[in-house]
């Protein structure tokens, strides 16, 4: 049995991470708090999303429990709650996920967990550079080189953080200097990613959420999104786009 | 959109008018005197059949006629041969006969004939009433050119067309779209016939047929056969080495690569400057795509679904997923538009051709480069793949 309540923000945070990248994924209540993963069908992309029992205004849950969630389903019904508004989740018998809020009661069917795509592996990734940016500004970004390009280079080295795409006749540079970011390394890393990913993952994030981004060469990124005030944490491992040469 | 369509380049509108003027100023080059004049014409349609796209849902619909004695080799462009002129005067001998109808309308008595025109796998003799002609033959990106067009008034079938059984079976069984496509398709009809049985309105349900415009039909039939093969392949397992097809016609070079991978398809299309699209200066264009359905239409038109079927239909063949990356390069020899089929058959002539096996994606790009002539450095940034995240860890 499953008994938590949690704020709206927190509810719409999580599902929409996921849905960024699948329609079903497995949620996991354990005595830490609750965790999801999942690998996009493509094989390109990861998210991991987690809240921790201390942001839950009650975390009830007797024994470790994962359950399959249709994320795309609670996702749309989670458009309705506030953000500020408590949502509470029980889970009595393996088939039921019910959702209230207000005098709203959602009740949605569970999927067998086994027949959800096996989650993924924590990679333990080497990235030389750290970066710390307000999302939102990353956000703009990414949605302004979505107009002109398919593609992005992410670059970092000491004068700074660059978010670059050509188009056929533009082109968007993105700079942040150390003195304008939250927190950099000045780590040396230039990578290329696809807008199409970029773009979902940043719904999830708006303007005063931390976003931590660890950049490699030619290499998978990690961003990772401080959401609903810090309560939950959505982390994405994006592949990278290799050029020719 | 002010801002898209004032920066539009030719090369990547193709005739579609974003430019905002009336007439494409490209296409408007080939004005062909016609020696056609109003009357009767009795001749014979390959068979072939336009609809065009203006005005739609009201659109001209017609039969092609010719007087030319082997009408079928005017509609089977997997047998041409030779340079963009010889493909220029096999179609400017056909006459585009042009009547208004609706779209939606699809039984009456004229859109009727139409559908047993293109129907057929043999020429039909026609007679036409010739009421008024209109000089300016036709040419598109995506469609084969068009000689003379002239309004039509009496058309009637002198012969009786032959009609495949298989077809009239899905006709009459109202047999969707998609699946009559790909189920003629499987039993080896072309794309060809697929594209002027799809443009009559023969497929889909009885009610909800409609004439579709040659140009939309054309890229429908790449699009449909494309989606429904990628859901084929994509449990096949990868090839293990980077395979390299070359093809060159009609002033079109084509370098295939296929690379160990799960599917990928990219194309880069090179306009060398004085190529038909690209008067002032070369342009190169990019698109991708991976496994799951292409949403957006391609930047580069008809072609990119032209060129992405029979790379899809090699691998179906093979049994095997790879990563597809073709170079499309096209030299000032391409100084009119044919049509997509340039680029259906020069892929698929290219993947029937004996490969070159290389280790390495670079060492397939090397060896390709050298055959281009476009330089290296506008092109090769462009290329790009998607890995996965499994090659990481």
């Amino acid at each position: 049995m499953i008994d938590v309540v949690v704020t709206g923000d927190i509810l719409k945070a999580v599902t929409k991470a996921m849905v960024a990248l699948v329609s079903e994924a497995r949620f996991h209540f354990n005595s830490d708090g609750l965790r999801s993963r999942a690998v996009d069908p493509a094989n390109v992309a990861m998210v991991i999303a987690n809240v921790l029992k201390d942001s839950f205004d009650v975390y009830k849950v007797d024994e470790e429990k994962t359950i399959g969630v249709d994320v795309n389903r609670v996702y749309d019904v989670s458009k309705a709650i506030k953000g500020g508004e408590l949502v509470e989740m029980e889970i009595e018998d393996e088939t039921t996920l019910k959702v209230k809020f207000g005098s709203v009661n959602y009740s949605v069917a569970l999927i067998d967990p086994s027949a959800i795509r096996k989650e993924p592996k924590v990679p333990n990734l080497e990235l030389p550079a750290k970066i710390v940016l307000d999302a939102g500004e990353f956000k703009k970004a990414i949605n302004a080189a979505d107009k002109i390009s398919d593609h992005v280079v992410f670059r970092s080295d000491e004068t700074g953080f660059y978010i670059e795409a050509e188009g056929d006749v533009d082109r968007i540079e993105f700079h942040m200097t150390e003195a304008e970011l939250i927190e950099f390394n000045k780590g040396e890393a230039r990578s290329m990613f696809s807008i199409e990913y970029l773009k979902e993952f940043v719904k999830t994030a708006g303007s005063g959420d931390i976003l931590t981004i660890y950049l490699g060469n030619n290499y998978p990124v990690r961003l990772i999104f401080e959401v609903a005030d810090g309560k939950a944490r959505v982390e994405y491992i994006l592949a990278p786009r290799i050029e020719a040469e | 959109m002010a801002d898209t369509i004032r920066v539009v380049l030719c090369a990547k509108c193709k005739g579609r008018l974003l430019c905002g003027k009336t007439k494409c100023p490209l296409t408007e080059k080939f004005r062909f005197a016609a020696r056609l004049s109003e009357g009767d014409i009795e001749g014979a349609t390959p068979p072939s059949v336009f609809i065009g796209r203006i005005g739609y849902p009201k659109v001209y619909a017609g039969p092609l006629i010719t007087t030319a004695p082997n009408p079928e080799l005017l509609d089977a462009p997997w047998l041409w041969r030779g340079g963009v002129e010889d493909v220029l005067r096999l179609r400017m001998s056909l006459t585009r006969g042009m009547k208004a109808v609706e779209a939606s309308n699809t039984d009456k008595r004229f859109t009727l004939e139409l559908q047993e025109v293109a129907a057929s796998t043999k020429h039909v003799d026609v007679e036409a009433e010739i009421t008024k002609v209109i000089r300016r033959p036709l040419f598109d990106d995506v469609t084969q050119p068009v000689g003379v067009a002239a309004r039509i008034g009496e058309f009637k079938l002198t012969e009786n067309p032959k009609i495949p059984d298989k077809l009239e079976k899905l006709y009459y069984d109202d047999v969707k779209a998609v699946e009559a496509v790909k189920s003629l398709f499987n039993h080896g009809f072309s794309t060809y016939y697929l594209q002027k049985v799809f443009s009559v309105g023969m497929f889909g349900e009885r009610g909800s047929r409609k004439l579709v415009p040659t140009r939309w039909s054309i890229t429908a039939v790449h699009d449909i056969l494309g989606e429904e093969i990628k859901k084929e392949i994509a449990d096949f397992d990868t090839i293990d080495m980077h395979m390299l097809f070359t093809w060159e016609h009609f002033g079109n070079r084509f370098e295939v690569i296929l690379s160990p991978g799960g599917y990928f398809f990219q194309l880069v299309e090179i306009w060398i400057r004085k190529s038909f699209w690209s008067p002032d200066s070369t342009w190169v264009g990019y698109d991708s795509e991976r496994i799951g359905r292409k949403k957006k239409y391609s930047e580069l038109s008809g072609g990119y679904y032209a060129a992405r079927l029979p790379a899809l239909e090699y691998l179906r063949g093979i049994r095997k997923q790879a990563r597809v990356t073709i170079l499309r390069e096209i030299t000032p020899d391409y100084y009119a538009p044919l049509g997509v089929w340039v680029v259906e058959e020069g892929v698929r002539r290219a993947l029937k051709s004996k490969p070159e096996y290389f280790d390495s994606f670079s060492e397939a790009v090397k060896r390709a480069n050298e055959r281009m002539k476009t330089d290296k450095e506008l092109w090769i940034q462009k290329l790009g793949f998607q890995t996965t995240l499994s090659s990481f860890f």
